[in-house]
């Protein structure tokens, strides 16, 4: 299988407004060197917690927000060399599932015409009739009822809303779609739904899916791979089974550990065995390792020297003491 | 794979338009004011039914006489000896004509000029405001009398001149709804669909930010009539033979101690036109507030 | 849930019996909750499950006075010898500043952003407890320092939004606990916040000596966290008992699509998981019979036409529904 998308080294960072007229600018690094690949129809999840870069990741790769460094390769070519045509064209291949369902959708627009707007833009020589039938079939595909095709979006629940936004960005039949919590605004019940239709549609249509969310236990069921994400770099990344079996990077583990469980007895003693302290403002990393603040493990070198990434066959890791650590 | 159903089959759905519209329907102040609006309205176009008497006919015998219903003259006759009534609905006609005009020239002005200032953002935005802060600066007064010098006093004139003003708050507004419209999400997905920029803001852009357009708008209709009707009033605007309500009461103001009857009619009406106007304008914005889903 | 003890025992700390909550709308009433009865006994950590349009939120808020103008709350709820429903505005409110706390959902919106941290606290002080200045505000430090705030008084100077969201959340919890309640609500405590984070406030919630009531969807905070647990569905209790009985051998068929819908380390991966089809009803479809039967798999006729009234099986578990098994 060849690599469908590459990122390396990839970096992104906003500037935020500055405290006073003589100060400089501060810039917040939401992305500081991400590297992977990601092979047609495969699904790498990617998994953290607030401030670590997912959701800029999704938006970079989208071209939501430009790169401050680094490379994004979309079939061997580099997005920052495509014109903008060329990156529009690149909407039939390449698409996005949000988070919050509802505001996805354009307010105004019927969901026959959300779901036919991908037709519409990238293919208009099919004709009326023909796009109305790709819509139908599309909706039937999200398990939506066809005759419901002239409702607007406020009138369907939040999981038929999610429906119609993967409807859309599906219709095309795209190599990649990217989902950007897709599931995390939605109720318990609706969620296995949503989940269930996003690995059979990968099923049948061939599609690479990016799948982030926080919810490690989600991200395991429908991933081939896992990478993990934390205050904006990569800290580990493998075959989703063997990250689970054998976690290597500390942050990796402490997640794991903080599943909810439905059993009394795990779940009580899994209590307060979270991580101590808060997550660090991504406006100051700490030097060296970003996780060292608030890792058990951590020795001198991992406040002086940030830790790359060691691959070991399909599953890499940055932290120094990986090897040591029981 | 189920059989596809025909559109034409499927129920229409339930649009925000008309949940609005039920919403402003159950708003009686702005219910009674489009009742107002549309007997001024309707009695402006059906003057030759209303009353046997043309714009121009002068009464010799019956100068600024007071209202007299037996002989056809409701409103009376001004100092001229022309019937007041129908003197007084012909400047309905101007002064709404002149309000809609103007205000729809505003509109598609301002919508486009706004709208792609505020999607565009950047260097573009920018200097397209500072073009509206320029043109805002400018002293509309002294525009507008240049205006009058240079072509003469013309209808159309006042149209243009009162467009090429109101146009450039509504730009404002409509930037500033754009800005924000930019970041919300179905409009990344448009991006991210690939739909060019242009197309964006007339697919995605103005259909959303068209509620506050049109409450703006329905509250730029009484200003421009009351800028119209300052404009005649200082013998801008409007000129003899014409009729519109700043004349009227311009005319009306000289002569308040004798007729007062003259200044009176023309100024109900005015004002019956802008609170009508005011109260729905204001019915709009309420119906049109999304509280609820 | 009467204990089968034939001794005396404790008074409940909270019972509600036959609570009924509605809503004026424009189309007609429309009941959030019905029929509700439960017992919360002093020390208890009850758990109140349920997803969206299931009433638990409006439950509570009807409790303590805060429903939304159109609402409507009728039946009885008695806490420590008095009828929350009957008593007036002003007597409510002094109720649930001194002996009843609640802490609400998000932490962003619950705190006013233009205030600080002391202001906030230390109004509490001075408005209930009648406190000056100088000894309200020692309290609050002290209370900070509490819930596990480190530096207090250099945290009281700031604003709600320069705390991390844990941070937040342990205000909203020192806040509540300021004047020394007896019974504390949480409406989803730690929903809003990292996974790692969770564990340290469900630990600091664990060790205050209250009796404690938290509304939840998350199945983990029920099992390490509550002992007692109510499940409700379209304003309904279909099911309550012992946590661990709940989990171990849920009786109603709801309560059992819950438990299967969530993915767990255990279940091979990219299997489909187990959904219950369709979504929770509308508050404002009322029909006959049982609520979830247009999407429970067991389901009969006698569903469809008739509505299960809870019943008691096993001598602590109550459920409402035909065919749960004795």
């Amino acid at each position: 299988m060849s690599a469908l998308l590459e990122v390396s080294d990839l970096a992104v960072a906003y500037a935020l407004p500055t405290d006073g007229v003589w100060r400089a600018p501060r810039r917040l690094q939401a992305l500081d060197g991400v590297s992977f690949a990601l092979a047609s129809g495969e699904t790498l999840g990617v998994v953290g917690e607030s401030g670590c870069g997912k959701s800029t990741l999704a938006r970079a790769i989208l071209g939501l927000v430009p790169p401050a460094r680094g490379r994004i390769s979309w079939l061997g070519r580099d997005l920052a060399t495509l014109g903008s045509p060329e990156r529009r064209a690149l909407g039939r291949d390449l698409q996005i599932v949000f988070q919050d369902p509802l505001a996805s959708l354009d307010p105004r627009m019927t969901a026959g015409q959300i779901i036919a707007e991908p037709l519409v833009t990238h293919a208009p020589a099919l004709g009326r009739a023909a796009i109305a039938e790709r819509v139908a079939h599309a909706m039937a595909r999200v398990g939506l009822d066809a005759r419901q095709l002239n409702r607007y979006p406020h009138e369907f629940s939040g999981g038929q809303c999610q429906r119609i936004a993967i409807a859309r960005a599906t219709v095309l039949e795209p190599k990649l779609v990217v989902c950007d919590e897709p599931v995390s605004a939605l109720d318990v019940s609706i969620q296995a739904q949503i989940v269930n239709l996003l690995v059979d549609m990968q099923d049948a249509l061939g599609l690479a899916l990016l799948f982030i969310s926080h919810n490690l236990a989600i991200v395991r069921h429908v991933s081939h791979r896992i990478a993990v994400l934390y205050l904006g770099r990569l800290v580990e990344i493998g075959p989703a089974a063997a990250l689970f079996e054998a976690p290597r990077h500390p942050y990796t583990r402490a997640l794991i550990a903080a599943l909810p469980v439905a059993d009394p007895e795990r779940a009580g003693r899994a209590m307060g065995r979270g991580l101590d302290g808060e997550p660090p403002s991504p406006l100051a990393p700490p030097s060296g390792c970003a996780f060292r603040s608030r890792c058990a493990q951590a020795v001198a070198r991992c406040v002086s020297e940030r830790p790359t990434l060691e691959p070991d066959g399909a599953h890499a890791v940055a932290c120094h003491r990986w090897r040591e650590i029981p | 794979m189920s059989a596809l159903a025909l559109p034409e089959a499927a129920p229409r759905g339930r649009s925000l338009w008309r949940d609005a519209g039920r919403r402003f329907a159950g708003n009686r102040a702005a219910m009674a004011s489009v009742g107002v609006l549309a007997v001024i309205a309707l009695s402006a176009l059906a003057v030759p039914w209303l009353s046997p008497y043309s714009r121009d006919a002068i009464f010799w015998d019956l100068m600024a006489a007071p209202p007299d219903l037996a002989a056809w003259h409701p409103f009376g006759t001004d100092t001229n000896g022309r019937d007041l009534f129908v003197r007084t609905l012909h400047g309905a006609r101007i002064s709404l004509m002149v309000g809609t005009v103007a205000t729809l020239v505003s509109l598609v002005i301002g919508v486009t000029y706004g709208a792609v200032a505020g999607y565009l953002g950047g260097k573009v935005d920018a200097l397209m405001m500072r073009l509206v802060d320029i043109l805002y600066a400018l002293p509309f007064l002294f525009f507008v009398i240049l205006l009058m010098v240079v072509f003469g006093r013309s209808i159309l004139l006042i149209f243009i001149a009162l467009g090429a003003v109101e146009w450039l708050d509504m730009a404002r507004i409509v930037r500033g709804q754009a800005l924000s419209l930019k970041r919300r999400e179905f409009v990344e997905a448009a991006r991210v669909l690939g739909v060019p920029s242009l197309v964006i803001v007339r697919r995605h852009i103005v259909p959303n930010l068209l509620g506050p357009v049109v409450v703006y708008a329905t509250l730029t209709v009484p200003r421009v009539i009351l800028f119209e009707s300052f404009l005649s009033f200082l013998g801008l605007g409007v000129q003899e033979p014409m009729a519109s309500w700043g004349v009227l009461i311009s005319e009306g103001a000289r002569s308040i101690d004798t007729a007062p009857w003259l200044l009176l009619f023309p100024g109900a009406c005015l004002a019956a036109t802008l609170l009508a106007l005011n109260f729905i304008g204001d019915g709009i914005r309420d119906a049109l507030d999304p509280r609820d889903r | 849930m009467r204990s089968t003890r034939a001794t005396a025992e404790p008074a409940p700390l909270l019972e509600v019996a036959d609570l009924r909550v509605d809503f004026a709308t424009p189309d007609g009433p429309v009941a959030a909750v019905r029929d509700v009865a439960f017992q919360v006994m002093p020390g208890d950590r009850l758990g109140v499950l349920g997803e969206s349009g299931s009433g638990k939120s409006q439950l509570f808020l009807a409790l303590l006075g805060l429903l939304a103008p159109n609402g409507r709350a009728i039946g009885r709820a008695r806490f420590a010898g008095q009828d929350l429903l009957a008593l007036p505005a002003a007597a409510l409110r002094r109720l649930c500043g001194d002996r009843i706390a609640m802490v609400f959902q998000d932490p962003m919106t619950a705190l006013n952003p233009y205030l600080r941290i002391a202001t906030q606290l230390t109004e509490v002080l001075t408005l209930h407890r009648g406190l000056d200045g100088v000894s309200a505000r020692r309290a609050a430090a002290a209370m900070l320092a509490r819930v596990g705030i480190a530096e207090p008084e250099r945290r009281l100077a700031l604003y709600p939004h320069e705390l991390s969201g844990g941070m937040r959340q342990r205000v909203l919890i020192a806040m509540a606990l300021l004047c020394e309640p007896e019974l504390l609500i949480a409406d989803e405590p730690t929903t809003a916040l990292d996974v790692t984070v969770q564990g340290q406030i469900l630990a600091l919630l664990q060790d205050l000596p209250l009796t404690q009531v938290v509304i939840t969807h998350d199945f983990g905070v029920l099992a390490g966290f509550c002992n007692r647990a109510l499940v409700m569905y379209a304003g309904r209790v279909v099911e309550s008992g012992p946590v661990r009985t709940l989990l171990a051998r849920p009786r109603h068929p709801y309560t059992a699509g819950l438990l299967r819908a969530i993915p767990r380390l255990d279940q091979p991966a990219r299997r489909p998981l187990a959904t219950i089809p369709g979504q929770p009803p509308e508050p404002a479809e009322a029909g006959v019979g049982c609520a979830f039967a247009p999407r429970c798999p067991i389901a009969v006729a006698r569903c469809r036409v008739e509505r299960p009234a809870p019943r008691t099986v096993d001598g602590e578990v109550t459920v409402a529904c035909h065919l749960a098994a004795s």
